[in-house]
Parts: structure tokens; sequence; C-alpha cells
């Protein structure tokens, strides 16, 4: 098992989950607390760029589509902050909807999951992205 | 009048045969329903992940979608008539995604149709979706509210 080795000034690695669903992002905040990482919560791309900028997280859990700004356009916009290119991004989609994925490696995510999620492929992915940053 | 025996089958036996065989065949309606309309395998990984509060976590995440489900169909409802594309997509996938959380696949595919039809611009195709969607609902709930019942019964 390869531990994430965490930029921020955070004791454990911090990844920021964005979802407008509550009762998934409950269920995200769960698994990941479970496998050690300090969780934030946004729910809209909104939020999550102002959280981002304050908490600087290890990695960014994105849904594709939510009120205010969607997973995409905060994408975008995360990567188009100078400061750390490599962060990694982790998009939820809705069913393997390849549009969706298309569009959310064009704006610049790492990597996907599709909703509903697997949960075991999940905590793998969030570990394997944030060793790889 | 003789009455004609089974040689093999002592009296009382074909009875408690033909039970076996019922309870082979017919599950419990409650579990069909249940395991039709809720993929169970991702109800149980909600469950372990609770660990020893596995089934008061599922009875939350279904109690919280039972409460915001409704509000997405009135969404949907309301998208479709004023024919406002953008609401009825947007509301569709919230819905979906929350149906796919729980399992319930059937209706979550549906939902994922009416989004992917608010998308193309085809709000006509999306008025004949509603009404199976909103049969499909029923079905869930049903089956939502079934599991809730059996974790406090």
């Amino acid at each position: 098992m390869t531990d994430i080795t965490p930029i921020s000034a955070h004791s454990r690695p911090v990844v920021l989950i964005t979802d407008d669903d509550n009762a998934l992002r409950s269920l995200l905040v769960m698994a990941l607390k479970a496998e050690g990482y300090e969780i934030e919560e946004a729910i809209n791309g909104e939020e999550c760029l102002v959280k981002y900028a304050r908490l600087q997280p290890d990695l960014v859990l994105l849904d594709a589509l939510m009120p205010e700004m969607d997973g995409f356009s905060c994408c975008q916009h995360i990567r188009a902050l100078p400061d750390r290119p490599q962060i990694p991004i982790l998009m939820i989609t809705f069913l393997d909807d390849r549009e969706s994925i298309d569009q959310a490696f064009q704006a610049g995510a790492t990597d996907y999951i599709t909703k509903p999620i697997h949960w075991s492929v999940l905590r793998q992915r969030v570990r394997y992205l944030g060793s790889a940053e | 009048m003789e009455t004609i025996q089974s040689p093999n089958l002592a009296q009382g036996q074909l009875e408690q045969q033909t039970e076996k065989l019922i309870d082979a065949d017919f599950k419990n309606p409650q579990q069909e329903l249940e395991e039709s309309v809720l993929d169970q395998l991702t109800l149980q990984a909600i469950r372990e992940m609770g660990g020893e509060e596995g089934n008061f976590v599922l009875s939350n995440i279904i109690q919280m979608y039972l409460e915001t489900a409704p509000p997405y169909l009135q969404q949907i409802e309301t998208a479709i008539a004023t024919q406002d594309l953008d609401s009825l997509r947007r509301a569709a996938h919230s819905l979906g995604s929350s149906s796919a959380t729980l399992g319930a696949m059937n209706f979550a595919k549906l939902c994922k149709e009416l989004e992917n039809l608010a998308h193309s611009g085809s709000i006509t195709t999306a008025e004949t979706l509603f009404f199976p969607l909103q049969s499909e609902y029923e079905i869930v709930k049903r089956a939502l509210t079934l599991q809730l019942g059996e974790k406090y019964d």
C-alpha cells in the first residue's frame, strides 16, 4: 500500500469532496475518512474554488454536474491556477456517460469514476492519485 | 370408496414436499420486489461501509433520498411543461445520480435517458417518458420503504 505524502500543512492528506448530493457526499466522506484522509466538503464548484484556495488540498473529488458552477468549469478554473499544475482531480460522472467523460478530460481532470460508485475502486483510485502527484 | 395412495409417500409427506417446493420456487414478495428494483450489492456495500452502524447509515441515506426525490420529480414535470431544457437536464441528472447511489438502476437509467433527451433538445420525447418515470419511482419508493421497515422491525 502506498501512502500519500501530504504537501499541505495538514497532518493527514486532505481530500476536498465537492458534490451537491448530500447523501452521496456523506458516503464519500465516510469512505475516505475511514482511509485516514482529512476531509473538506463543498456543495458546488464555486465553494470548491474558495475552499481550494484556502486549504490547498492534496486531491479534489468533483461531481460533474452541480448547480451554480459545475465540475467541468471548476476543474478548468483549478487548472488555470499557476501554483499546482499537477494537483489530482478525480471527476465523478453519472453512469458511463461518454460525453461527460470526454468533457472531464478536456477540462483537465486526472481521472474519473462513475456513479453508482464502486467503493473499493474509489479507495484505490484516490490512493493511487494521491501518491502520484 | 377407495382412496388412491402414492406408494412412496406416507400420509402428510405429500403436503410437506409440496410446501418445500413452494418455498424453494417462490420468494417472499417483499424480498422479490426489493431484489428486482434495487441492486442488492450496492445496498450491501453501503451497509458494510457503515460497519456496526451499517443499517442505520443505509436508513439515513434512504430517508434523505425519499425527501429529495419528490421535489426533483416536480421540477422535471414543471420543466417539461415550460419546455425548460436546462432545468429538465439538471433535475433528471440529480435524481438519476442519487437513485444510482441506492442501486435503483432501472430508474436511474430512465433519468439518464431523460437527461440526454433534454441535452439534445427533444422535449416531446421527454414528455412521453414522464409517466413511466413516475410509475417507476413509486416502485422504487415502495422497495426502499420496505428496506426501512425491515431494518426497524
